[in-house]
Order: C-alpha cells, then sequence, then structure tokens
C-alpha cells in the first residue's frame, strides 16, 4: 500500500504565532534556569526534605510518553499492520523528542549543570541508576534517529530491525526509570512492582497522547483520517488502562498489607492533597471514566469521546507521576520504631512540598523546546501522510466503521 | 524540476547557515582573541616576587607557570580521595603570595581564564582586607558571580565586606 | 530527496561529533589510576555515643561543627544544613518514659547507599570507611539525599558570606554535603569538632575511634555496653552506635 508523505506548508499565521509563543516561553524558562544556576536552587520549591520537585516529576514523565509513541509505531514496524505505516514516522519522531525532553528537564534540574556534560561521562558508576539511565537515554535517541531514517529511506529489513530494538530498548529503559526510585531504601519507593506500574503507565499515556496528537494534527492539516484508526486505538488504550490499574492495585495492596508501611501507605493514598490526587486524579478521572468510555460501544466508536478519554489518561499518569516522586519524600523515614520526635531543628515529620513559579517556568520553557522542535519537524521533514485509510476490513471493526474504495 | 532545485539550494542555505553559527563562531572568537591576547604588550604578566622566607617554590616557575593545575588536582586528588595529605596546600601559596590580586589574577585575568576555586577555597583578593573581615562572595571567580551584583537581585545575603 | 539527504548528513555528523565527544572522555576516564579503596589500610573510623552523658539543651557539638566546616545556616530550615543535628524523642507507648536527646549525623555506613547510587562516584567510601563528598566532582543531582535512609545528607541550596574557618573550604551552592568525621582533622591525628567541643564541656559523650583496633575506647565501649544502630534492619551497617538508645 502506498503511503504519501508531505510536510505541512507551515506558513499560516496560526503557525508563527505558535512559534513566536513557544519562543518567548523557552526564553523565559531559560532565564529562570540561569537564575539558579548563579542564585542556587533555593529559588525553587525543593528543599532539604524535598530535593526532587517538578523536573524530576516533568522528566519521568516524558520519558513515559515515548513508549506509547514507540508503540503506535512499532505496530506498523514489528507487527507489519500497514494500517499505521502513515502514523510510524511522527511516532517515532515524537518519541526521540520526548526522550530529549526528559533529559532536558534532568540537566536544568542539577546543581552543577557545567559539571554534567562531563562527570557522568568520565566518571560513570556503573551501579547507579542515574548513571545507567541517561546511557539508555541517549541510546534510545540515536536507535530513534536510526529508525527514523529507515522510515524514510523505505527500508524494509532495516525498519524492522530497528523497529524491534526500539520496542525493547524502550522497555529497558522504562524498567530502568522505575528503577531509580524502586531501587532505593525510602519506604514510598522500595517497591519491585514500581518498574512494572511505570512501563503500564508509560504505555496507556503514550498511547493516549498519540491518539490526541493524530486527530489534532489531521484535522489542523484538513488530511483525511479514517475513524476505524482511530478507534482500534482506542481499545489499545483501554486495555493500557486496565493493565496499569491493575499493577498500582497490586502495589498499593501490598504496601498497605505490609505492616511496617502501613502508616507511610495511609498517608500516601488518604493524606494531605495526595488523597485527592491519587483517588481524584489517577483513579477516577485517569483510569475508571476513560475505561469505561472506552469499552462502552456508543462513546468508544466516537472520535470526540475517545479524544477526551485521551486527555482523561494523560492527566490521570500525570497525577500518577507525581505520586511516585513526591509523596516518598514527604513522608519520613522511621528512625526511631515507637518513638515520636518531641523537638527538632529541621523537619523530621510530615513536610509539603510546593513548587515555586521559576520551576514551573523551567518545565514550560523544556516542553516549547520540544514543541518547537515538533512543529519544525512537521514543516521540514516529511512526517505527516498525506490521508490515513484503511482498505481492508480487519475482522473486530467490521460491523462499526466503513472501509474506504480502494483507489 | 526548478522545484526540486529551489528546494535543495534552500537545504543547503540552512545547513551553511547552521555551519555559520555552530562552527565558525566560536571558533572565529577563539582565534580573534589568541592573537590579541598574543600581541599584546604586556605579554607574559608580572608577579611581584614576594618576601619571605623560603628560597624558592615548590616546584620550578616554568613549571608553575604552564602547569600549576595539574599539580593543584593531583593534589586534591590524593587529599581528597585518598586522604593523603602532604606538605603542599592550597594554603601553603598564601605563605609567599598573600593576594590573589597580584598572584592568581595576574595571569587569568590575561588568558580570560576564571577556575572556580575561590568560591570555596579561602584566598585573600588583597592583603588589606585579611585582617577578618574576608567573605567568600568576593571571590568573584565563581559561576554564580557572572551577574554584576550577585545575590542582590534575589534579595539574598549580600554586605559590604 | 534532498531533505533525506539533509538528515542523513545531519545524522552522520551528530553521530560523528558524539563519538568524538565520547572518545575524548575515555580518554580522560582512564587518566587517574588508583580507585578509592585500594590503598592498603587497617584502620576503620566509628564512633560512639552515650545518651546517657548526652544533655537535652546542649548543642556545644552542633556549633563546633558549624565553625569548623563552614556549614551553612539561614534560620530557614527549609535550607539549613546541620551535618550532625539533635532531636528529642520520647516513647509513643510508654506514659512515664522521658525525653532523650539523640544527635543524628551521616553513620558512614559500611554498605552506603548513598555512594551506590551517585552517578559519578563523587561520593564514596574512602579506605578507611569514612563516606565523603569530592565537592570538585558533585553534580548536584540530589539522588543520594533521596536514597539516604537516615535524612543525613544536605543539599546546599543557598550560600551565605559566614566563612568561620578561613583554613577548611566552603561549598559552593549546588552541591551535596554531609558529616565527614572532621576527616582533614582525623587524617593529622586530630579529633573531630564535635567530639573536641563535647570533651571541653567535661561531657564526653561523643567519642570517635578505630573500630579494628579492639583496644581503643570506642572498640571498649561497644564491646562492653549494650549498644544500638539507627535502622540496622536496613543491612547498611552504620558505624555510629548508640549506648543507651
Amino acid at each position: 500500500m502506498e503511503v504519501d508523505f508531505k510536510s505541512i506548508e507551515g506558513k499560516s499565521l496560526q503557525y508563527y504565532l505558535l512559534l513566536f509563543v513557544l519562543v518567548v516561553l523557552v526564553c523565559a524558562g531559560a532565564f529562570s534556569t540561569y537564575l539558579m544556576i548563579t542564585q542556587g536552587i533555593y529559588l525553587s520549591g525543593m528543599t532539604n526534605r524535598v530535593p526532587w520537585g517538578l523536573q524530576i516529576v516533568m522528566a519521568v514523565f516524558y520519558i513515559g510518553l515515548s513508549a506509547g509513541s514507540l508503540v503506535v509505531s512499532g505496530l506498523y514496524g514489528i507487527f507489519g499492520k500497514m494500517e499505521y505505516k502513515p502514523f510510524a514516522r511522527m511516532a517515532a519522531f515524537m518519541a526521540m523528542l520526548f526522550l530529549i525532553a526528559g533529559l532536558l528537564s534532568i540537566v536544568t534540574d542539577q546543581g552543577r549543570i557545567d559539571r554534567v556534560f562531563v562527570e557522568p561521562f568520565s566518571h560513570f558508576n556503573v551501579i547507579s541508576m542515574f548513571s545507567i539511565n541517561p546511557a539508555l537515554y541517549m541510546g534510545h535517541v540515536m536507535i530513534c534517529i536510526i529508525y527514523l531514517w529507515a522510515l524514510f529511506k523505505e527500508k524494509g529489513l532495516l525498519t524492522k530491525v530497528a523497529s524491534v530494538t526500539v520496542v525493547l530498548w524502550a522497555l529497558c529503559v522504562h524498567t530502568g526509570t522505575g528503577a531509580i526510585f524502586a531501587f532505593v531504601p525510602r519506604e514510598l519507593y522500595n517497591t519491585a512492582l514500581l518498574p512494572p506500574s511505570f512501563v503500564a503507565a508509560a504505555l496507556s499515556s503514550g498511547a493516549a497522547l498519540m491518539i490526541i496528537v493524530i486527530v489534532s494534527l489531521f484535522k489542523i492539516t484538513k488530511r483525511h483520517l479514517d475513524i476505524g484508526l482511530v478507534i482500534w486505538l482506542g481499545r489499545l488504550l483501554a486495555v493500557f488502562i486496565v493493565v496499569a490499574m491493575y499493577v498500582i492495585l497490586i502495589e498499593n495492596a501490598h504496601r498497605y498489607y505490609q505492616i511496617e508501611s502501613r502508616e507511610a501507605t495511609f498517608y500516601y493514598l488518604f493524606g494531605s492533597y495526595h488523597g485527592l490526587l491519587f483517588w481524584g486524579g489517577l483513579i477516577i478521572v485517569g483510569s475508571i471514566i476513560p475505561a469505561s468510555l472506552l469499552f462502552k460501544r456508543k462513546t468508544g466508536t466516537s472520535v470526540p469521546w475517545i479524544v477526551f478519554s485521551s486527555v482523561l489518561v494523560v492527566i490521570g499518569v500525570m497525577c500518577e507521576r507525581y505520586l511516585i516522586v513526591i509523596p516518598g519524600q514527604e513522608h519520613p523515614p522511621d528512625l526511631f520504631p515507637g518513638m515520636e520526635v518531641t523537638s527538632t531543628v529541621l523537619a523530621e515529620g510530615i513536610v509539603t512540598y510546593s513548587m515555586s513559579f521559576l520551576e514551573l517556568l523551567q518545565a514550560l520553557s523544556v516542553f516549547s523546546l520540544i514543541g518547537i522542535m515538533f512543529i519544525l519537524g512537521l514543516k521540514y521533514l516529511p512526517l505527516l501522510p498525506t490521508e490515513a485509510r484503511i482498505y481492508e476490513r480487519s475482522q473486530m471493526l467490521k460491523d462499526l466503521v466503513p472501509v474506504s474504495e480502494k483507489p | 524540476m526548478n522545484v526540486k532545485k529551489d528546494a535543495h539550494s534552500k537545504t543547503k542555505a540552512i545547513a551553511v547557515t547552521i555551519l555559520i553559527f555552530v562552527i565558525l563562531v566560536p571558533v572565529g572568537y577563539s582565534l580573534v582573541t589568541y592573537v590579541f591576547a598574543r600581541s599584546s604588550p604586556k605579554g607574559v604578566p608580572f608577579i611581584e616576587m614576594p618576601a619571605s622566607q623560603y628560597e624558592k617554590c615548590v616546584r620550578e616557575t616554568e613549571y608553575m607557570r604552564y602547569h600549576h593545575w595539574e599539580l593543584l588536582q593531583q593534589i586534591r586528588d590524593e587529599v581528597v580521595r585518598d586522604g593523603i595529605r602532604g606538605d603542599i596546600k592550597l594554603s601553603s601559596c598564601r605563605e609567599c603570595h598573600p593576594n590573589r590580586e597580584q598572584f592568581c589574577n595576574q595571569c587569568h585575568n590575561a588568558v580570560n581564564l576564571q577556575p572556580d576555586c575561590f568560591g570555596c577555597h579561602y584566598y585573600p583578593a588583597s592583603t588589606q582586607a585579611t585582617s577578618g573581615e574576608m567573605h567568600g562572595n568576593e571571590a568573584g571567580l565563581h559561576p554564580k558571580n557572572i551577574i554584576t551584583e550577585p545575590g542582590r537581585a534575589m534579595g539574598g545575603e549580600q554586605d559590604d565586606g | 530527496m534532498d531533505r533525506r539527504d539533509f538528515i542523513r548528513t545531519g545524522g552522520i555528523l551528530l553521530v560523528g561529533a558524539s563519538s568524538a565527544y565520547g572518545l575524548r572522555m575515555l580518554a580522560v576516564s582512564s587518566s587517574r589510576a588508583p580507585s578509592p579503596g585500594s590503598l592498603p589500610t587497617t584502620r576503620k573510623w566509628g564512633m560512639v555515643i552515650d545518651l546517657n552523658k548526652c544533655s537535652s539543651d546542649c548543642n556545644v557539638c552542633m556549633d563546633a561543627c558549624r565553625k569548623e566546616n563552614n556549614v551553612a545556616i539561614h534560620g530557614d530550615e527549609r535550607w539549613d544544613i546541620h551535618w550532625i543535628r539533635k532531636v528529642k524523642i520520647k516513647s509513643k507507648n510508654l506514659n512515664n518514659s522521658g525525653e532523650k536527646s539523640v544527635p543524628l549525623l551521616c553513620n558512614h555506613c559500611e554498605h552506603p547507599p548513598c555512594a551506590q547510587v551517585c552517578p559519578v562516584q563523587a561520593t564514596y567510601k574512602r579506605h578507611d570507611g569514612i563516606v565523603i563528598v569530592d565537592h570538585h566532582r558533585c553534580i548536584g543531582c540530589r539522588y543520594c539525599i533521596i536514597a539516604c535512609p537516615y535524612n543525613a545528607r544536605y543539599f546546599n541550596y543557598k550560600e551565605n558570606d559566614d566563612w568561620p574557618n578561613k583554613d577548611f573550604p566552603k561549598r559552593s551552592h549546588g552541591v551535596a554535603e554531609a558529616c565527614t568525621f572532621c576527616a582533614h582533622l582525623l587524617d593529622e591525628g586530630k579529633q573531630p569538632a564535635c567530639v573536641e567541643a563535647c570533651q571541653r564541656i567535661n561531657a564526653g559523650a561523643i567519642m570517635v575511634g578505630d573500630l579494628n583496633d579492639p583496644e581503643s575506647d570506642v572498640s571498649q565501649i561497644i564491646a562492653n555496653n549494650p549498644i544500638k544502630r539507627i535502622r540496622e534492619d536496613l543491612g547498611t551497617e552504620p558505624k555510629v552506635y548508640y549506648v543507651g538508645l
């Protein structure tokens, strides 16, 4: 099946306006990073007890998003589903951009950015997750570049090999990112289910974002998109949501059941504003509502509802990333079991993390930077197909959607 | 066919622009500053030899002029990572050369180099201020001091020293 | 066609530049031969804190540590650093138990999680058992602070102008720091600042000595008293022993 890829014109007012806004945001965030480099990171909301804040949350969020994009790309590359060939290039490109965003978020968060380009390479610590992971991320970017090249050049065998490699490498990347937290002796981090939970949430958030991007891009550029493709992706997303819910359920049930982590888990699930983020953000808004919408026949076959569910899933996973990183730091380690601390010089109990405006600017600037790269890529590279149609009925969708006439 | 040629030359234009800004500007800047530095009338900076009870430095002048950081790094690694403390410390330089302005900064300013040692290691900028009121912020060579008034913009502690 | 050539050329340049960068790093990494822990040593520094001798309203160890090591304080608990800090604890279940005053500091674990997770090996365990940060190498990623199960490590968020001890460097912002057992004093045969201060007021609650030497003070106290370490179940093997905890 021939698919014609064509870049967008990119000369409209909206395009240049968007580019301008993104450039302004990048500059604002760069200035905020500059302030933190020269004055000290006390300008952010991070404190003695909460040394990892919004930037790390966004870093793990972006890394997670790259997985789902690759799954959509792999549908064509590995499984040979020709109807997903139109999205393969865009998905691989987006995956690469999300990885770059993750790396950038981490780099701008370091205390000594001038050293972070030298020391991790010259003095690599093979047993540190923070050493292994950037190496995995950078390798992943390289493999994505090779995969993109194979897709552009329409090289069949290399595409297949590259796409298998990239999916397996993505699995390592996400397991490694989960391991950053899971392998550390902190009460709310230390669970072996965190890497799988990470992979599951990554798949669901990435697939959701792909749905949103595909539908909006095709609408904006007025290119034809067969709704059967979106419906099938919606079903895939529904499966990912269920798997992610399962792992989260087991993870929290185990933590709560164990007596030693019960108090910490109670704080995690019901304490302060996390309770709201967990039950409201992750479970209800992020999982139950989208899953029910996608499984119900009427809403699961309507594109606006699918896009709405995808947005909810992205919000839910964002809450989940926050819940992975922050409550584990806010809750203190139990240094004196059976004793209570009556007087301290530093905060020894539960603390609260409040993000600062400068951190928000930094996060926005990273997002804007990959936004700029994305829209420039759309303009200068043939990433988008001219149309995306299904020509053959698949068993699953045969009663639901019409198929296009073969040209 | 004309369309293809235009597209090709546009790509070439982009490639050349990137080449210019990413490679040639830094290289060109370095070359220009190097030429200016070499041709400056002062030539090699003059460091006043102080009066001290020692006859000579721990290493020869030529070695110190061109390799003193290697010596300092070697001592640093031995002290910090192995815990082997010998006679030579950064503070031993102060015994003969008490003043950073007349010693370290002479060469460092001439070659436009800003090592960030002095943000953490005490080395007085001038001998007048050694009588107790010296503060770390006047080190002046830490990345945080790139802006002219560190700390003041955000209300940090900056006093007169 | 031409856009693809552009990508191809750009990709080759990128790969070439990064390999050149990477090769340079390989060259740099082999430049220093001896690794920490490779030096022969017979010493293993440890600390004993006798809570029966530690009085609740005394803070001389904290002040001495601050003055010796130029530890930053701003009066704000979000960013204040206390290499050694004191907490008061009381039993939750027993009604008539008294309050104990406990100094907390880096335990210089035998299996330090902070050294495990440092991506650049800036935090490492020295040959004599002291866990120390190489502030020339630390990139400020704060992973060691996350990994420490004792909350004993701090990040330097904010500097100030105080420099009480000009013979010892202070840390600039952007690096992680923790108690060093005053390694610079121990290397010269002196006692750490907190130990010396506690002895000066004739309390003698803190002692640092050689755990490998059975005749040293600390070894004797550990052998003859019921001692306890914090969170021994974690397996980190901390080297700060408490009497009366």
